[in-house]
């Protein structure tokens, strides 16, 4: 009986001490580190680029499965898996995994409930999109927007904190940064007139340290860009993990759409809706931002990942954050000022003529114009954007982004204003009539895997897909972008010509993010699959029509003779 | 009032047009001419702001079986339908209380017509 509570005791004493061993340093290095991935996108600077080169294009032919592990789960698998001392952690919408990275064996699983009325507030898939380690612990969100910590050790929860009420329209998806020792993160819900925000809560017990409105309060600088009470309910989501620069202590996280979607009764530039906002990660405190859709009505959701980089741009070096967002303009910013260097259309967009660099506003054409009148339209990209969530990734090596886009438009029809007014935060805050019709162009290039150059927003190559691509992209110094389809097979293409040199039908579609890391000398390829979303699930795609659900976790290596069993590394 | 079934409807408010148009993933927007017309307009609005994300828009159902297939449901299953939406099953949430029970039936008058047509 003793013997427990005597090693409780040692471990109390030496756990923290342990536990430091993870610390702020490791996560800043995580770009350097292939053999760990501690932060979502791979590294601070979210560019999902390996330097790893032992699985190459000469090579990648031989790739195989390693082990496959299910997710019991019918649920979109979107998490990014987190690496460390050869344990990965996956989450989905009910549970987070430890498994032994070698092996595929679980060495804990912590299942989560929430009310079953929750779900009446997600709009767009049942899922999670990955967690933060820091000290010791896993942080992650759940739908009915708490935030927990759970001990890495044994998946056992640490602390749990309330961030807000799904009845008023709020859930969490999003994967939490861990910045400057604080665990950040943020909402969805603008589809049900939450009012958006970004929170910072303690590490060690869950406490909220601060939250920043994306929506200023009556009387604060940009309330005058709502009439009345509008922006109350008025949307600006923050449910795609921002990155980090730590020389200037700024975190840079994007702001989701105006709500409702109709425009009729918000109108009026809607801050800080659709914009980046560059803030200190101790305080929240807002430094600069930048709006990239003003008084959207089309759902241009500008969430997107924000990725750094350091670009020539006219014989200048500069460091930068880009962005591919949903209104189809590739944005690229100097990091420390917020100035817009660069903004150029990436796929067919016709609600806008270009966005003007002197005063970084879009120069609307005559589409925008009449939306914003209450009139329907025809505009490109469709709601679903030119990219979706799904993460792009960027190589130092080329200097290109890589990134799956979709080429459809959308017969935007909005209802009359006295149908849009009000709605209660909670209920749907939509106010366009139903289906969203998608106009494909061209139904054997629905969407497109692609090579950018970030400053020009040409595409040095582009490979049409008949269904489009939702998943994030990976890029290695081997010459190699891994993405996954929604029909499920898991590739590799050449990132010099975008040719496909290895492909794998996995057990379902793909809208994961994929990662790759090393161990003992030996590189791995992670995704998981699982497929959900909007256009999964209410396109009427013709091709996914025989795709089965049911997620699981891949993980890839060359192959080699069979030499018994993988044996678990660390736990069991 | 929760046994009562939905009346049956007349097929002639299609035109050819809209059925073409609803063959692809797009489909216009049909209009309904006879009485059933405005509650089965009034359904597929509601079905499109609380049921479409997840059961697909006009039914069409590509979620590779995540989520029950509306087509599925035949023309007795009227009261297990009303059960599912007002007491919620797996993941779907319950929608008693936030739906009225006259919104629940215009959402079955619209899966009717659509699966009908």
């Amino acid at each position: 009986m003793m013997r427990p509570t005597v090693v409780a005791i040692l471990m109390s004493v030496i756990f923290p001490m342990l536990a430091l061993a993870q610390t702020t340093d490791e996560l800043k290095n995580d770009e350097r580190t292939p053999d760990d991935v501690l932060t979502y996108g791979m590294g601070y600077g979210q560019q999902r680029f390996s330097p790893l080169t032992r699985i190459n294009r000469n090579n990648v032919k031989r790739l195989v499965p390693a082990w496959s592990y299910s997710m019991s789960d019918n649920r979109g698998q979107e998490a990014q898996p987190l690496l460390k001392d050869g344990i990965l952690y996956l989450t989905d919408h009910e549970k987070t995994v430890a498994l032994d990275a070698l092996s595929g064996k679980a060495i804990w699983k912590s299942m989560i409930e929430y009310p079953p009325d929750t779900t009446r507030v997600v709009c767009c898939g049942i899922v999670n999109r990955g967690g933060a380690l820091f000290d010791g612990k896993l942080y992650r969100t759940i739908l009915d927007a708490h935030v927990i910590a759970l001990d890495i050790k044994t998946g056992k929860e640490v602390w749990r904190t309330k961030s807000a009420d799904p009845k008023d329209g709020y859930s969490m998806t999003v994967a939490p940064l861990v910045a400057s020792g604080v665990v950040i993160a943020g909402v969805a819900g603008a589809e049900f007139g939450h009012r958006g925000y970004l929170e910072g809560l303690d590490p060690q017990t869950g406490k909220q340290l601060w939250r920043t409105y994306t929506i200023p309060a009556p009387g604060e600088p940009g309330a005058e860009t709502w009439p009345g009470d509008a922006g109350s309910h008025g949307g600006g989501s923050t449910w795609i993990t921002g990155s980090y620069d730590p020389d200037l202590d700024l975190v840079f996280w994007g702001t989701g759409n105006p709500a409702p979607w109709n425009p009729v009764n918000r109108k009026g530039d809607n801050l800080y809706t659709n914009s980046i906002l560059a803030f200190q990660p101790k305080t929240g405190k807002v430094v600069w931002h930048y709006q990239m859709t003003p008084n959207d009505p089309f759902d241009y959701d500008g969430v997107n990942e924000l990725v750094q980089a350091e670009l020539t741009i006219d014989g200048t070096l500069r460091k930068v954050v880009m962005q591919a967002n949903r209104n189809g303009f590739l944005y690229v910013l100097e990091r420390a000022t917020g100035k817009l260097l660069a903004a150029n259309k990436f796929v067919k967009v016709n609600w806008a003529e270009r966005i003007d660099l002197a005063t970084g506003r879009p120069v609307w054409t005559e589409v925008t114009k009449a939306a914003l009148e209450g009139k329907s339209v025809q505009v490109w990209p469709h709601l679903t954007g030119g990219k979706n969530w799904h993460p792009m990734s960027y190589s130092p090596i080329s200097k290109l982004i890589y990134l799956n886009t979709t080429s459809f438009g959308w017969d935007y029809q909005p209802l009359p204003s006295e149908e849009v007014a009000n709605l209660k935060p909670g209920q749907p805050h939509y106010g366009i009539k139903r289906p969203f019709v998608y106009i494909f162009d061209d139904p054997d290039g629905r969407g497109h895997l692609r090579a950018l150059d970030p400053v020009t927003g040409r595409s040095k190559w582009a490979v049409p897909f008949k269904s489009p691509n939702f998943s994030g992209t990976l890029v290695t110094a081997g010459g190699l972008v891994f993405t996954g389809r929604l029909t499920g097979e898991f590739m590799a293409v050449d990132a010099d010509t975008g040719k496909t040199l290895w492909e794998f039908q996995t057990s379902a579609g793909i809208v994961g993010q994929p990662i790759t890391w090393e161990r003992d000398g030996k590189q791995y390829v992670t995704i998981t699959n699982g497929a959900t979303g909007p256009y999964v699930m209410r396109s009427g795609d013709p091709n996914l029509a025989n795709v089965p659900a049911g997620g699981s976790v891949w993980t890839f290596k060359l192959f080699e003779e069979y030499s018994g069993p993988q044996r678990a590394t660390s736990g069991n | 009032m929760i046994m009562r079934r939905a009346p049956p409807l007349r097929r002639a408010y299609v035109p050819l047009a809209a059925r073409v148009a609803l063959a692809l993933a797009a489909s216009a927007s049909v209009v309904y001419a006879d009485p059933d017309g405005a509650k089965i307009e009034r359904g597929a609005a509601i079905y499109g702001d609380y049921c479409a994300s997840c059961h697909g828009d006009g039914l069409r159902n590509t979620s590779g079986g995540a989520t029950f297939d509306l087509r599925r449901l035949r023309p007795e299953d009227h009261d297990r339908f009303l059960n599912v939406v007002l007491n919620g099953k797996t993941q779907m949430p319950p929608w008693r209380g936030a739906l009225k029970l006259e919104q629940i039936e215009a959402i079955w008058a619209y899966i009717r017509a659509t699966i009908d047509r």
